[in-house]
């Protein structure tokens, strides 16, 4: 092989892919150097013989069995995408179940045990009250009246 | 085999434009879209892994599992390189991966050296017909005894056609890099085949 510094670049050259200032100093070169005209020519032969080589081509059968595994990937892929959505949709609900039972922002209404004369101060009846907490209830309510002047 | 380095810019941009329809009705769940995908670059892809691994048995499992984790990650594949450099990615990767487990086999099983003429020549006289194996086998056998970084660029260049850009896509290294590992490729070649035309 020469010892042209050219040589380097006639790979490129001969893969079309120099600039298109390089290209034309190499051409330039080429018909100056027998060396790297033969390089060159080496080049293209070697191209050749590949372009040629006893590669089998990809059979009926063996693409048809890659058409399979393609559908079975992709049914694969379809399933794993809709169980992905599910999930998310079911972790949405759960996380609105858990806000709202904790409370979220409704406010608790609570109920708590009245006393006996708190349920007697606010129990309308026209019938007069019989236990002892009754009357007094009743006696609170009637003091408090508009009647005996207050608001 | 010449094809879309050749193609006029303006075919490239067809074509580009239908791969991307291709993978876009994919993406969308189109059964139809992924056998397109598998029948359009299935064959072209098919060359590249025999070049890579020296067998049709092994060729058509690397180009399985290159379609498999293809289509695993297609929701995720962004289309900014073409589909055929990032299949070719995919692919370059399955057939290093194949060749790693070859040469552990190798190891256990106390066989040749990895890219023992001797065995690769076995390995290829079961799949083609007899009356080629003595006339072709030099070739092929010089591209298996190659190291893996020389053969990839090679096969990439000579077999799918890809640009210098787009190789370095594919095998992840800078375009100066590419330049130089496919002139010491070459050279390495030629000097392969010297040694057979020799014996």
């Amino acid at each position: 092989m020469s010892d042209c510094e050219d040589l380097r670049q006639l790979s490129a050259y001969h893969d079309g892919e120099l600039p298109p200032e390089e290209r034309r100093r190499l051409e330039a070169h080429l018909t100056r150097c027998e060396a790297c005209a033969r390089e060159l020519r080496s080049l293209r032969r070697l191209s050749q013989a590949l372009a040629e080589a006893p590669i089998p081509e990809l059979s009926p059968e063996a693409l048809e069995r890659l058409g399979a595994v393609a559908e079975a990937v992709r049914e694969r892929v379809v399933l794993k995408l809709t169980t992905r959505l599910a999930a998310v949709a079911a972790s949405v609900l759960v996380a609105c179940a858990v806000w709202l039972s904790a409370g979220g922002d409704v406010q608790r209404i609570t109920y708590t045990r009245l006393e006996p004369w708190e349920r007697a101060a606010v129990t309308l009846s026209d019938q007069p009250s019989t236990t002892e907490v009754q009357q007094v209830a009743q006696w609170v309510v009637d003091d408090l009246s508009l009647e005996n002047g207050h608001d | 085999m010449r094809t879309q380095r050749d193609a006029p810019w303006l075919g490239m941009t067809r074509l580009q434009s239908a791969d991307d329809d291709v993978v876009r009705r994919a993406k969308a769940g189109d059964e139809d879209a992924y056998r397109e995908l598998v029948e359009r670059y299935a064959p072209g892809l098919y060359r590249l892994a025999f070049s890579l691994v020296g067998n049709a048995a092994d060729a058509e499992d690397v180009l399985q599992e290159t379609f498999v984790g293809a289509f695993r990650h297609l929701p995720r594949f962004e289309q900014r390189a073409s589909v055929r450099t990032w299949l070719s990615r995919i692919l370059v990767r399955q057939a290093a991966r194949h060749h790693r487990t070859r040469a552990r086999l190798r190891a256990v099983r106390r066989e040749g050296p990895a890219g023992s003429i001797g065995r690769s020549d076995v390995e290829r006289l079961e799949d083609r017909p007899v009356e080629e194996t003595e006339t072709r086998i030099d070739l092929l056998g010089a591209l298996d005894a190659l190291e893996p970084i020389h053969r990839e660029v090679l096969s990439l260049r000579e077999f799918q056609g890809l640009s210098y850009q787009e190789m370095a896509e594919v095998l992840g290294v800078p375009r100066g890099t590419v330049e130089s590992r496919l002139y010491r490729a070459r050279q390495a070649l030629k000097e392969k085949l010297k040694d057979y035309l020799a014996t």
